[in-house]
């Protein structure tokens, strides 16, 4: 049987061969190189770290990060990313997919309309709402709690989700979902047992992606949560920078410890990171 | 009272019911309620505001005679020009991205060995946070920071300059940044797209004789030609609208009298730091009008759209 993956049957030239892997390893390792600089710096010491600036760690020290978690409140501020991320995903996937639903199956006036409109939305950058929101955020004196950047996150993920979500459901055969009729089954029943658990592909790769957005959000979350112990984990990165700007090797060890959410996660999921990606690349 | 209404919509009337024929129809507007309120919320109704808040002076909509005094200030103030100047510039990054990408992308095709991991770490840039990409970044361009350390010590110590402050060399060097970390996401998506052309059709050419150049532009680029036209779509609203995070991070103050900004970011500095929020929202309404302009490039581009 054919192999029906694509392979190089030419006889490999060797000068080819050498210029592609190194370009390929050229790319890698410029890919890597700040993370390698986080490393290695974070786990010198100043003095070390003065002489020495690209090598590797003369004697590895930990002081770093102790100073890090000692004078910070990182660990609160890690917990209010993780609380705004999950709590906004939940809201998105349950309105996205309710909205969806209806726009896969039914057809009803104005459906086409909203189809079209929710793509604009998704080209308008949030800084146009800030103003506005912020204003109605201190009217219902929100400020400084999660709700605000929850619920706004909430709706800027929306129209994505809602068109990821609707052209997935399409897909979805129609028999399945006759049968279920047929046997009485209501709505909610058709989304939640039937349409969400065919979905899931799509679903994880929505979540993935979607919390990749709202994790590393800087602007909103930089506006609306202005207090120590609200703020999110991006927001205090930022603010590393001028509180250590002489502490480079401390400096690093923050951002490492910031990073390493982010990065645990794409290690285990990064199927999912690619999928999300290419999912906008659908037929629009 | 609204709610339990609602919740008897959803709740019930099953699916096949026929003597309800009426519910049936407004069913789908019930499912579709929350999302439509949400986006209202977020959406229209900022967006009227500030549309409404540029035509008036001082920014709010019951202070004087709708006029267009906050748009003669942005239009004559050096600043909104630097700022829009900028963003062009970042559209710069998107041929020197299309390259790199396309060629790594072509590679990584290939299969060699180890390319999974490459297409995982390539992709790593674009996942870490902008802040904190950008942070690394900026101590690695300053003026005793490591790049020209290493200029200095292999005798180029001349062309170790402030790479984030000097005027010329700001915004290039954020491009720098930008190209590093989407690279990947150019790899990846073009990557997927190569993945999913006829294996046949390149038997064929290979069995035909056909060389690696005349592979790349007889079949791979034709094929590509709706993912890249996509790719150039999402960049450009990239570079035109959301640079704030970089600019933030490696100048942030947008650089003297805002030289280094991005539009979002002078709607950022007039909101938050000169206060003065007319000029923003003139602005905001010239981010919009770009945005629509983008609209409908992006429906005229995704029309002839395959699924990858």
């Amino acid at each position: 049987m054919m192999k029906t993956r694509y392979r190089k049957y030419s006889p490999p030239k060797v000068f080819e061969g050498i210029v592609k892997y190194g370009i390929m390893i050229l790319f890698i390792l410029s890919a890597l190189l700040p993370l390698y600089f986080v490393v290695i710096t974070s786990l010198k010491t100043k003095i070390d770290y003065a002489g020495n600036k690209l090598g590797f760690p003369t004697h590895w020290v930990f002081s770093n990060f102790i100073e890090v978690i000692k004078s910070n409140l990182i660990f609160r501020w890690i917990l209010n990313s993780l609380i705004i991320t999950v709590i906004t995903i939940a809201l998105c996937i349950i309105i996205s997919c309710f909205a969806s639903y209806a726009l896969a199956r039914f057809r009803f006036k104005g459906r086409d309309f909203i189809l079209n409109a929710i793509i604009p939305f998704m080209i308008i950058p949030p800084v146009v709402m800030i103003i506005p929101l912020l204003l109605v955020a201190v009217k219902l004196k929100i400020t400084n709690t999660l709700i605000g950047p929850i619920a706004i996150y909430t709706g800027v993920l929306l129209p994505f989700s809602i068109y990821m979500l609707t052209k997935f459901f399409e897909t979805i055969s129609q028999e399945i979902i006759d049968s279920a009729v047929v046997d009485g089954c209501g709505d909610l029943r058709i989304l939640f047992n039937i349409i969400m658990p065919l979905s899931k592909p799509a679903l994880l790769t929505l979540i993935v992606v979607n919390s990749l957005y709202v994790w590393n959000e800087l602007l909103i979350a930089l506006i609306f949560l202005q207090s120590n112990t609200t703020r999110t984990l991006v927001v205090g990165l930022t603010l590393f920078k001028s509180r250590y700007s002489t502490n480079t090797t401390i400096l690093m060890a923050g951002l490492l410890i910031g990073s390493i959410p982010m990065i645990a996660i794409y290690l285990f999921s990064q199927k999912y990171f690619v999928k999300g990606l290419v999912a906008g690349a659908v037929k629009g | 009272m609204l709610f339990k209404l609602y919740w008897q919509g959803i709740f019930e009337y099953p699916a096949g019911n026929k003597s309800k024929e009426y519910m049936k129809k407004i069913k789908p507007y019930f499912f579709v309620a929350p999302a439509i309120v949400w986006l209202l919320a977020i959406y229209i109704y900022p967006i009227i505001r500030v549309i409404a808040s540029s035509f008036v002076k001082a920014g709010l909509p019951d202070r004087g005679p709708v006029n267009i005094f906050n748009y003669t200030i942005l239009f004559t103030d050096i600043k909104f020009w630097y700022a829009f100047k900028n963003n062009l510039l970042f559209l710069l990054t998107i041929p020197v991205l299309l390259i790199l990408s396309l060629l790594l992308s072509v590679i990584l095709f290939e299969r060699l060995k180890g390319w999974q991991i490459a297409q995982g770490v390539l992709l790593l840039p674009f996942i870490l946070a902008i802040p904190f990409t950008g942070i690394v970044f900026t101590y690695l361009l300053q003026y005793n920071g490591t790049v020209n350390e290493v200029l200095r010590s292999i005798n180029l110590g001349v062309l170790a300059h402030d790479w984030l402050v000097e005027d010329k060399l700001a915004i290039p060097a954020i491009m720098g940044v930008v190209i590093w970390r989407d690279v990947g996401f150019g790899t990846v998506l073009f990557l997927s797209r190569l993945m999913s052309i006829d294996e046949s059709v390149i038997e064929a050419s290979m069995i035909d004789g056909a060389g690696w150049w005349q592979r790349f532009f007889h079949i791979f680029l034709p094929q590509m030609r709706s993912i890249i036209e996509f790719f150039v779509v999402i960049e450009s609203i990239n570079m035109l609208g959301w640079m704030f995070d970089y600019i933030y991070v490696m100048t942030s103050v947008g650089g003297q009298n805002l030289k280094f900004a991005t539009l979002d970011f002078y709607v950022y500095a007039y909101t938050f730091a000169f206060k003065n929020f007319g000029v923003a929202y003139a602005a905001c309404v010239i981010l919009l009008i770009i945005s629509i302009v983008l609209v409908f490039i992006r429906s005229r581009v995704t029309r002839n759209m395959v699924e990858v």
